[in-house]
């Protein structure tokens, strides 16, 4: 019965993606799909079903097979910026672990300050 | 034997069968060594992928419209996101300081280097957009290089590579610093590594999967917000 599961999560793909259309917001349909979801679970007085459970669980363990095509153009889209192209890398590299090192940095203070459970 | 090979890859299944067996290979691999950071699955299919469609002459549009259901799989994955984001909404709550606190200083964080780029390179306008956006999911970012007429696919590259940089180092990093924590190790990687990012954390259970998420998503909202505003000044 996985289907079912793709089903429900089809339908709220779909939501979003019309939401997108139609409120020309900056956040992809999927966003606002899980954003749905997350709420529609939330006003369900049952607990999740099995089912969504685990094609969900199935869908994430295979997430990274998903990113490859988007990832793909990455040797194409480079040559755009072929004068400029070590000191970009360097910049993602750079800002990737400083904005990691905030963020481990911040939330540890506050989570130390007695926040989490 | 040349004829041969441009035969098979003008079959239209064979990108979808070639980029599944390039990441079955990297994944076995990968578990056979017990999860390295270098063996990146994501990362390692694509470099194999983006050589083999340089050198059979195969533009990225063709090879995009061949792979529509995985991109596809791809939203339906980040709809199943709400499954662990519903299931840790208690531990979420909980912990709404830590979370809040992180996400403001480190969306403030993420555009200070760009910013000093930007001002010592005289980057040009169709960049700026593209790179200011950078640590936020790449949606986000390319529709923010929409509204700027700036490249969006630059946008969608820029977001995708620090996802990339984010999933092999980010991980080595949480270690090297001792963080355990699983709310502090998933959100932090989420906010920084967005979708790639995400992926590399499923191995690491549920709570850190939904912190990842939440990281995504928040990160990805005060981008969309604030970003338009920086740019004004910048």
């Amino acid at each position: 019965m996985v289907l079912w599961g793709v089903l429900q999560l089809i339908i709220f793909l779909l939501l979003g993606m019309f939401l997108r259309e139609t409120t020309n917001l900056p956040v992809s349909g999927s966003i606002i799909g899980l954003c749905l979801l997350t709420l529609y679970f939330h006003t369900r007085s049952k607990p999740l079903s099995n089912i969504v459970k685990n094609t969900s669980h199935i869908l994430q363990s295979l997430l990274s097979l998903f990113l490859i095509p988007v990832g793909a153009g990455i040797l194409f889209y480079f040559q755009l910026v072929q004068d400029q192209l070590l000191w970009i890398i360097l910049l993602l590299i750079f800002n990737a672990i400083f904005t990691l090192l905030v963020c481990i940095y911040t939330y540890q203070y506050f989570s130390d300050a007695g926040d989490v459970e | 034997m040349i004829e041969l090979i441009l035969t098979i890859t003008q079959n239209k299944h064979f990108w979808l069968s070639f980029t599944i067996f390039n990441y079955l290979v990297f994944e076995l691999l990968s578990i056979r060594f017990n999860r390295p950071a270098y063996l990146n699955s994501t990362l390692l299919s694509v470099i194999i992928i983006s050589v083999s469609l340089k050198l059979l002459d195969v533009t990225y549009i063709e090879y995009l419209e061949k792979l529509e259901i995985l991109r596809f799989l791809l939203s339906l994955t980040i709809v199943a996101f709400a499954v662990p984001l519903y299931e840790n909404t208690k531990i979420i709550i909980k912990n709404w300081k830590a979370i809040f606190a992180t996400l403001i200083t480190a969306n403030i964080a993420s555009y200070i280097p760009t910013i000093i780029y930007i001002k010592y390179f005289n980057t040009s306008h169709a960049l700026i957009a593209p790179l200011m956006g950078k640590s936020a999911t790449s949606p986000v970012n390319m529709a923010i290089s929409e509204i700027t007429q700036s490249n969006i696919s630059l946008a969608a590259i820029f977001s995708i590579s620090t996802g990339i940089i984010i999933a092999i180092i980010g991980p080595m990093i949480l270690n090297i610093l001792k963080i355990s924590n699983p709310q502090s190790r998933g959100f932090s990687i989420g906010f920084a590594g967005h979708g790639v990012g995400c992926a590399q954390m499923v191995s690491e259970g549920q709570i850190v999967i939904s912190f990842a998420v939440l990281g995504l998503i928040l990160n990805g909202i005060l981008t969309a917000l604030t970003l338009p505003i920086i740019l004004n000044l910048v």
